[in-house]
């Protein structure tokens, strides 16, 4: 059940997605989920999900997990595309009945945004499933650097991240732990109205409260032991190198982001 | 036939992850009312995934789990009535204290049980206390307020209260000083022969198992290694070497004597034995009327008189080991 949970989740491999350095991902997934965006007609379309299909291959993470990422949103995918296609007017008529009409151009659209989601979701999970905690933050931080110069504490949020992410799993492990120990005391936690399923949390949440606060405590106190006294003057263990495979892939997202550009200029937009 | 009952369990852990990994295989167990069973094994050998599979916590890949003979996974929605027939008490179950009161916390679990009587929840409440050795002063103090000890007592109340026919303790003493270690398993042992019920204590301690199991269950990477009386597990000291465990430290003292020519007994694995076994041999060596600085015994010597009564390189040799072993 909670380990179903799969955001931010780290699958360790070594396909080339997983090699790249962690600040180009960042910036390559950024300039890919803007040019999603900027998708708009059927030829660049193609060369978008042909580009998806064959990052989602070279990741070799199993496709079950991109499912399992898409199952969170597919409701929403669902909703905007419905919402879409009611609202939407045009000029060709598909289908009508009584106050309900549904115009061609209404479908081709409610299509794109619910394409676009999905491919965003894919290519964020992609680079959660890639890229180990640790160097997202790191990547994050020397992306971020420049902002120091408005008084910008960015190592300090960057090391907040980290201390968040790096919780995630421990806290899950945690809660699962709390779960099954107040059911081996008979807790009924998959039966009940709103009211008493609210209830039934309580003796999950308070163990996991005071856990947590222990665990900040004694977090605290280890990095005090160590003298940690934040970023200034820290080195790094293993310093980010930008390398040829970075630049191929650089060279082959900015290939596909001015042929996505130069596809919409080829045929008619088929959205707003 | 046993209470619990299990034939060829088998459990898998993250299943179509590259995290895939089997838990169990292939176990089939039997356990009679009443018995106290030790389950030992190396850290990942299956212990605590067993315990859980047995109070219904975790459903089994494919096997069957017999509680007095019924299937306890006949009925998924029922579950929760095997959790009141097997305790479980996990490993540091102290986190899992949230009430008010440690009183409030005990009540938790019989009242999921449905027990809605005042007079009959406080008297299981007081019961379960005095069982995990809890002052009933406690009772009314937060339980955030008790020391370690304390609080670990207060949580195995809480499952005691439930009053489960098959009690499971997860390490039950991980952590605690030698002092809060023996006040628990006393504690686990007086319930038991108070109540008549089933207790299967998991355990990293070979003196802990050794001094309250009648049976042990040794589990090795998934699988029964070994299942059978106390005493007989702790003769194969070597094979529970390989696999990563040990023989009590007494009963590596006895085999150590018989390393070095004592002909003593080494099935001696509580300490209340050893001194026994230890005194009558040093009585026995004594009245054999041969000189203490004698280098060593002769064979044909050795071979005439019987067992535990003889042989030694050296008597002061042993009495200092027998000693060293009674230290710890």
């Amino acid at each position: 059940m909670i380990s179903d949970i799969t955001i931010g989740q780290f699958m360790p491999g070594k396909s080339f997605v997983h090699k790249l350095d962690p600040r180009m991902k960042i910036i390559l997934m950024t300039a890919i989920i803007i040019f999603v965006f900027l998708v708009k007609n059927l030829m660049s379309m193609g060369a978008m999900l042909g580009f998806v299909v064959l990052a989602v291959l070279f990741s070799r993470i199993p496709l079950r997990m991109y499912f399992k990422g898409l199952k969170a949103i597919w409701f929403l995918v669902f909703f905007t595309a419905i919402l879409n296609m009611l609202y939407i007017k045009g000029e060709h008529i598909v289908w009508q009945y009584k106050a309900i009409t549904i115009y061609e151009e209404a479908l081709w659209q409610s299509g794109f945004i619910a394409l676009r989601l999905v491919m965003i979701v894919i290519m964020s999970s992609m680079l959660t499933y890639t890229t180990s905690p640790t160097d997202l933050t790191s990547a994050i931080e020397r992306l971020l650097a420049p902002l120091k110069l408005f008084r910008l504490p960015v190592h300090e949020l960057a090391m907040m991240m980290t201390i968040a992410l790096r919780f995630i799993p421990t806290l899950l492990e945690e809660t699962e732990k709390i779960m099954n120990a107040q059911k081996a005391r008979g807790a009924d936690l998959e039966s009940g109205g709103v009211i008493k399923r609210a209830k039934a949390l309580i003796p999950i949440l308070i163990p996991l409260f005071i856990s947590s606060f222990r665990r900040a405590f004694e977090l605290a106190t280890a990095m005090d032991c160590r003298c940690y006294t934040g970023g200034n003057g820290r080195t790094r263990l293993n310093v980010l190198k930008y390398r040829f495979r970075d630049f191929f892939a650089f060279l082959l997202v900015g290939g596909l982001c001015a042929g996505i550009i130069y596809l919409n200029t080829l045929a008619p937009s088929l959205v707003r | 036939m046993g209470i619990i009952e299990t034939h060829d369990l088998r459990f898998v852990y993250g299943k179509g992850t590259p995290f895939e990994k089997v838990a169990l295989d292939g176990v089939s167990i039997s356990i009679e009312q009443g018995e106290f069973i030790g389950v030992i094994g190396h850290t990942g050998s299956g212990k605590s995934t067993l315990v859980q599979l047995l109070n219904g916590l975790l459903r089994p890949e494919s096997g069957k789990i017999l509680l007095n003979g019924s299937d306890i996974w006949a009925k998924p929605k029922k579950i929760r009535n095997v959790r009141f027939e097997v305790g479980l008490v996990f490993q540091y179950p102290e986190y899992q204290l949230f009430e008010e009161t440690v009183y409030k916390d005990i009540a938790f679990g019989p009242t999921n049980k449905g027990i809605k009587d005042k007079d009959e929840l406080d008297s299981i409440i007081r019961t379960s206390a005095g069982f995990a050795g809890l002052k009933q002063s406690l009772l009314e103090k937060s339980p955030f307020d008790l020391s370690g000890g304390e609080k670990r007592r207060a949580a195995i109340a809480g499952v005691i209260a439930m009053q489960p026919k098959v009690l499971i303790l997860d390490e039950p003493t991980a952590g605690l000083d030698p002092k809060g270690r023996n006040r628990i398993l006393d504690r686990i042992r007086t319930y038991r022969e108070e109540t008549g019920s089933t207790v299967l204590l998991v355990s990293h301690s070979m003196e802990d198992i050794a001094r309250v199991a009648d049976r042990v269950l040794v589990m090795n990477h998934g699988k029964v290694e070994m299942f059978d009386k106390t005493e007989n597990i702790f003769k194969h000291g070597e094979r529970l070497a390989e696999i990563g465990l040990r023989v009590p430290q007494v009963t590596q003292v006895f085999l150590e004597l018989k390393r070095l020519g004592a002909d003593v007994r080494t099935d001696v694995y509580t300490m209340e034995f050893a001194k026994g076994v230890a005194l009558q041999f040093l009585n026995a060596s004594d009245s054999g009327s041969k000189p203490a600085d004698s280098p060593a015994v002769k064979p044909e010597e050795s071979t005439k008189e019987k067992q535990d009564e003889n042989t030694l390189d050296n008597s002061t040799d042993t009495t200092e080991k027998t000693e060293g072993g009674e230290a710890q």
